[in-house]
């Protein structure tokens, strides 16, 4: 028979002071826990490419965007190939991009790098989610800019009617558009030609869409076997799961971080648990002399054990909604050399990891104490020795 | 008080399971704080580069993405700068990787004439350098990063570019020395090779100067930013410090995010610890009421108790540092390809004795004065 889990709920109350500092441990390891995976979770939201499945971008080999290089005459050989998506004026949805990086003051002192994106008029038609929120869209060649909400909140002089001085001249924000907290968030876009005349440059990719899936890898195998071109062609989706793997590869560190803060606070568990075995040592015999089996006696330790993790689980994890959800930072992606804001994510999912992982440190922790318990000689616990 | 020790050792190894969980705990606590702190510290290392430095870089106003024009470098080598500088090079970041994208480490197209006495603290042998300088594709590599990549000197290498469309083939000629593993973790190669697979298109990412005294640094800063300001390319001029802050800068606020993530790890230790103290109190009151009879003042309550956490905490923290000092500083491993190298400095290593010795006094402090202040009566009395 089970020992019923009120023994072990008014046991945790009877001893709230040791309960409390055991489950603040726990919490707290829960709280860091939640809040590095909700900043790993917001990094990786805005590296995902949410646009078109069929979109291919062209660059060059091992380049990033801003790195890369196209002439004039390549963008229109590109354009002009077999495969390409027309639009609804019948010609190919092909959009060249020029993408350089200013260095620019941050909200807040210092300065960092951020990523200008000169784009055409078919650079909005091949990306969804881009949306005006604040002012309008910029006009060519007036040297009017249109700035990420992201980049808002992380540089300073960015706000609509501002006007910055990037790469010799001066320039016009006119408004501030949302991406579905895609990285273009965190990027100033312009008028191709402006940004050319300003930067001295050819474009830096081209954006094309393939009429369907084995377009796709016709398109980027032509690409390749082009050697007077020296372009690579991949999915857009690939290039920035590429960029996102190389250049914010902080994980692994998060997780060395997570894993022995974690073992850390099994050996608090493990600790409260032990001294709450020993305090009980005259009980557990006499529960076994009722004739509860060793079994029952182990799992009963086990659950108050779990209980323990759960109460501090719950409470790191909604001090971590409460404290980190919808935070904004940022820092540079070293791969793109450019800075790039997001939100802190803590999903329900996210918490019930937490909460999840919370247990296990508890569990483990009280393994080997509730083992303990089991193994007390009855007569001399009874005695109280 | 030093004549109570034993019995401080004595009592910590009374309940030894407790005393080993809870050491246990505050190490791996503690080793949490030396890493983040490390990161910290490895994210800022060029930032902490001595401000008395002669050295002075040379960038493009619109940032380091941006190339510098030769014609430049006509200026830097005239009468007006010469006057201030000793001495002057080309150094583009190269950004190539070697296999993998992923093998991350510092790779610089340099000049070679003058490269010895712009990185005056990286030694490399002198027939080794007058073979840099003879051959085109020949490049030194920091000792460290030859180590960790397997490389020989002989060996022929190609970096594959990223930022320069080019792969150069080079070869090993020898490898340099650094005064710590840090400044061993990069390679240089010659400008001139670079530019001669570019098609002599003349790409100066930077100019390096070494300027004669303190006093020429800033005077060349305002000589040279003076001279460009109204070109169509003007240049940012700083100090080696001053250049390696621009990267701190960029990495955001993870300065007050690991201040934030350690507090919370100390407020942890200081609830574990606090709780093991608190049993080990309970547990004894009828002995301390017993040391009292026996001559001992409150003080001396006071002292065992909070010098046994201490003690406690203490030994978590050496081990935590002996393994981070194994790993990091002996074996060189990086938790991550961002790292080169993953050095626990001096001042880590005090924070951590001392965020233990504070840990283990704040956890002790209450449990220590109730013992303390219990009356000698009531401690005999008292049933646990």
């Amino acid at each position: 028979m089970a020992i019923p889990i009120k023994y072990n709920l008014r046991n945790m109350r009877v001893r709230w002071v040791t309960t409390a500092m055991t489950a603040v441990g726990i919490g707290l390891v829960t709280l860091i826990f939640v809040s590095i995976f909700a900043l790993n979770h917001g990094m990786e939201r805005t590296l995902v490419e949410t646009g078109h499945p069929r979109n291919v971008i062209v660059l060059r080999p091992r380049a990033t965007e801003s790195q890369s290089s196209i002439s004039r005459e390549q963008a229109g050989d590109l354009a002009a190939r077999a495969g390409i998506e027309r639009g609804a004026d019948g010609e190919p949805l092909a959009s060249p991009e020029l993408v350089a990086i200013a260095n620019l003051p941050r909200a807040g002192g210092g300065k960092s790098n951020i990523a200008l994106r000169g784009i055409g008029p078919r650079a909005r038609e091949l990306r969804n989610a881009i949306t005006v929120v604040e002012g309008r869209w910029f006009k060519p060649n007036l040297g009017e800019l249109v700035v990420g909400k992201g980049a808002l909140g992380r540089f300073e002089g960015l706000a609509p009617g501002a006007r910055p001085f990037i790469r010799g001249r001066e320039w016009l924000v006119v408004g501030v558009f949302a991406a579905d907290g895609q990285a273009y968030e965190s990027e100033v876009w312009g008028d191709l030609d402006d940004m050319r005349a300003q930067f001295k440059r050819e474009y830096s990719t081209v954006l094309v869409r393939c009429k369907d899936e084995q377009g796709i890898e016709r398109f980027c195998a032509a690409i390749e076997a082009d050697k007077n071109l020296q372009l690579e062609a991949k999915r857009h989706a690939d290039y920035y799961r590429d960029v996102n793997d190389t250049g914010m590869n902080l994980q692994g560190l998060w997780l060395v971080m997570a894993t022995v803060l974690s073992i850390g606070a099994v050996f608090g568990a493990a600790n409260t648990m032990y001294a709450s075995v020993a305090a009980r040592t005259r009980e557990i015999a006499t529960l076994r002399v009722l004739g509860f089996s060793s079994f029952a006696i182990w799992f009963s330790f086990l659950e108050e054990a779990a209980l323990l993790g759960l109460l501090g689980g719950v409470a790191g994890s909604a001090l971590a909604w409460i404290l980190v959800d919808g935070m904004t930072s940022g820092t540079t992606n070293w791969q793109t050399f450019s800075d790039l804001a997001f939100h802190y994510r803590v999903t329900p999912r996210l918490m019930g990891t937490g909460v999840g992982i919370a247990m296990i440190m508890g569990v483990v922790g009280g393994f080997l104490p509730a083992f303990r318990a089991t193994r007390l000689p009855i007569p001399a616990a009874l005695r109280g020795l | 008080m030093s004549k109570f020790l034993h019995l401080v050792v004595r009592n910590a190894l009374r309940n030894r399971l407790r005393t080993v969980l809870t050491a246990g705990g505050s190490a791996f606590l503690l080793f949490v704080l030396v890493f983040m702190l490390t990161a910290l510290t490895e994210m800022y290392a060029w930032e902490g580069a001595p401000a008395t430095h002669l050295r002075v870089a040379v960038q493009h106003s619109t940032g380091l993405a941006t190339p510098l024009p030769i014609e430049l470098e006509n200026y830097l080598r005239g009468e007006e700068i010469s006057a201030c500088a000793g001495h002057l090079i080309k150094l583009n970041w190269f950004g190539g990787y070697y296999q993998d994208r992923r093998n991350f480490f510092a790779n610089f197209a340099s000049d070679h004439k003058e490269w010895r006495e712009v990185w005056d603290e990286l030694s490399l042998p002198d027939e080794l350098y007058k073979k840099w300088c003879s051959q085109k594709n020949a490049m030194v590599v920091g000792r460290g990063l030859a180590k960790r990549l397997g490389w020989k000197v002989g060996q022929q290498v190609t970096l594959m570019g990223t930022i320069y469309p080019v792969n150069p083939e080079l070869e090993i000629v020898g490898c340099f020395t650094g005064p710590t593993p840090r400044e061993e973790e990069q390679l240089f190669f010659r400008w001139d090779y670079l530019d001669e697979l570019l098609g002599g298109r003349k790409v100066v990412g930077t100019f390096w100067i070494r300027a004669r005294t303190l006093d020429d640094v800033a005077r060349l800063k305002d000589l040279i930013d003076g001279h460009t300001k109204n070109s169509s390319d003007p240049t940012e001029t700083m100090t080696e410090k001053e250049f390696g802050q621009q990267f701190a800068a960029m990495m955001g606020n993870i300065k007050g995010m690991i201040a934030i993530l350690g507090s919370i790890v100390l407020v942890i230790l200081v609830f574990m610890t606090a709780n093991t103290v608190a049993m080990s109190a309970r547990e004894r009151v009828t002995e301390i009421a017993v040391l009292r009879t026996l001559g001992f003042r409150r003080s001396h309550i006071l002292f065992l108790v909070v010098a046994e956490s201490v003690l406690v905490t203490l030994a978590g923290a050496l081990f935590s540092l002996g393994i981070a000092l194994v790993l990091f500083n002996w074996l060189l491993l990086s938790p991550s390809p961002q790292f080169p190298v993953f050095l626990v400095e001096p001042g880590t290593i005090a924070v951590a004795l001392g965020a233990a010795v504070l840990c283990g006094s704040l956890s002790a402090l209450v449990p220590a004065i109730q013992s303390a202040r219990r009356k000698i009566v009531d401690g005999l009395r008292y049933v646990g």
